[in-house]
């Protein structure tokens, strides 16, 4: 375990060496989020639309979502797949006396705790000198919560470390990024709640994995679900785990098979 | 004028290579030719998606939205075709210590790095949003004439022209601060500001709104346009706005060459 502290600690240290660009992440989903509040404050406020939504329920969700998108998006994949496999750096970790899923696990760490960081405090200040936020009042749910919190980092991690292994079998991978990123922001809920999608693609979208690494977390975090839906919550969280963690293995092995590295 | 013609032709030159390019990495361009058409269309469904239960927002209608997006669609598919792509490779150059090798070359630096790449898989992206764009005017009482559609083509070079002036002005700040290249994608969010009603952005904070300001302009004043809500103020905001920061982008991008320390030192 000690080795795994070193890792994290060492990681750390560069993620504050390099705080600013944790910064203009932090930024990017603080516009996003800015912008789709302005749009529901305008659409809500002249009550030009029905009862589906408050303001101070988009409010709540997308400042949860600025936290939640920060400290659980996992950004592993870019660099798993363009230095580790399309550079061959992955080599220098296949000769460690360590696990690749694991050191990659440690080294992301530090960034989402950091860049969360970043979420947590303009939340707070948010709450304290604008306006409350509506989040969960039940003392007996909130390890309940936890618990559906750190599976979906979980679940994030393992999903985008099958995405970056992908790169065993492409020579070119920014369609496949890029593809991938356009699925996740549209069923992760960063871009509109899911249960605001209209009916056919609603049902779809709220029960495949990305959902349960944003949007679930961050209703749950804001009290949306009853104690038998954060027990559901958490139940599918697993499923989703164990089932990605098996396919991560099955592709990191046959990957594996196939992957040449170059140099000396 | 001279000077104007040696560039034309380094640009066709560039054209050519650039198409040897795409035709030697076949799989790379069907990449990105999905990738493109997937942006364009997650942009366009974006708002559909917003607009499902709404009919109006900041005065626009819902298919007075929709033609927004649409139109910002092909500017911007326009600005990633031939000029974003390059602000990409300007991170890179910056951070890896290639800007030695532009600076040494026998043209001007600001168009060897803004002019070199063109990506040929936003033409997708382009008529499928100008498409859509169509689509929505049909289904809106807009008369079109040939007159409107030439003034939305000038008032788009003109915004085009601003984008890039906003996008080289920020991204000139990488010369000191060579880490930070995730200001790009930065960038990339800041600009889909552009396809919201103007008069959303007006909500800001004052200051706030004095950053944002020249991105309301882009896509809000040849969507106007259009819809014959322009006025000749509009047009001259924008157009002075595009020059004063198409200057500044130069004189900025001068002043930071003179800081340059290169990768070495």
């Amino acid at each position: 375990m000690n080795r795994y502290v070193t890792i994290f600690s060492l990681y750390a240290q560069h993620t504050l060496e390099y705080k600013a660009r944790s910064l203009v992440w932090f930024g990017i989903i603080l516009f996003d989020v800015f912008v789709y509040l302005l749009y529901w404050r305008g659409v809500l406020l002249s009550g030009s639309i029905g009862a589906l939504w408050t303001f101070s329920e988009a409010l709540s969700y997308y400042l949860l979502l600025l936290v939640a998108g920060n400290l659980l998006q996992v950004h592993i994949e870019e660099e798993v797949a363009f230095e580790d496999i399309q550079y061959g750096r992955l080599s220098q970790y296949l000769l460690r006396p360590f696990s690749y899923f694991q050191f990659k696990f440690f080294q992301e760490l530090p960034w989402r705790l950091i860049q969360g960081g970043f979420g947590l405090v303009t939340l707070l200040g948010i709450s304290f000198f604008v306006k409350k936020i509506e989040v969960i009042t039940d003392i007996y749910a909130i390890a309940l919560v936890a618990g559906i919190v750190v599976s979906a980092y979980l679940l994030c991690y393992i999903y985008k470390m099958i995405i970056g292994i992908m790169a065993f079998w492409t020579i070119d991978y920014t369609g496949l990024q890029n593809i991938q990123i356009i699925l996740y922001i549209l069923l992760s809920g960063l871009l509109i709640p899911l249960h605001l999608l209209p009916l056919g693609i609603r049902s779809f979208a709220l029960v495949q994995p990305i959902a349960y690494t944003l949007y679930h977390p961050v209703r749950a975090v804001q009290g949306a679900y009853t104690s038998g839906q954060l027990w559901q919550v958490l139940g599918i969280q697993w499923m989703w785990i164990i089932l990605l963690y098996g396919l991560y293995r099955l592709l990191w092995h046959k990957g594996l098979k196939v992957f040449t590295a170059v140099g000396q | 004028m001279i000077r104007m013609r040696r560039y034309i032709g380094i640009y066709m030159q560039l054209l050519r290579l650039n198409l040897a390019v795409l035709l030697t990495y076949r799989v790379n361009f069907i990449n990105n030719m999905i990738a493109s058409i997937g942006w364009g269309a997650m942009s366009l469904y974006t708002v559909i998606v917003l607009t499902t239960h709404v009919t109006k927002a900041y005065g626009w209608t819902r298919q007075e939205l929709l033609l927004l997006n649409g139109i910002y669609g092909v500017i911007v598919g326009v600005f990633h075709m031939f000029l974003s792509i390059n602000m990409g490779r300007m991170s890179r150059v910056i951070h890896m210590g290639d800007l030695d090798s532009i600076l040494i070359k026998p043209i001007d630096s600001q168009f060897a790095i803004s002019l070199w790449q063109v990506n040929f898989s936003s033409v997708f992206r382009i008529l499928m949003a100008l498409g859509y764009t169509i689509w929505v005017i049909h289904s809106m009482p807009v008369t079109v004439t040939v007159f409107s559609i030439l003034s939305v083509v000038g008032l788009a070079v003109i915004s085009i022209m601003l984008l890039y002036s906003l996008w080289f002005l920020i991204l000139t700040n990488l010369i000191w601060f060579t880490n930070m290249s995730n200001l790009v994608s930065f960038m990339y969010s800041f600009e889909s500001m552009a396809r919201f009603p103007k008069e959303m952005l007006t909500q800001l904070a004052s200051l706030l709104f004095f950053v944002v300001f020249p991105l309301t302009l882009v896509i809000n004043t040849p969507a106007r346009a259009l819809l014959y809500k322009a006025t000749p103020t509009d047009v001259m905001v924008l157009a002075g706005l595009s020059l004063f920061l198409w200057v500044a982008a130069r004189k900025y991008w001068l002043f930071a060459l003179r800081h340059y320390t290169s990768a070495s030192s």
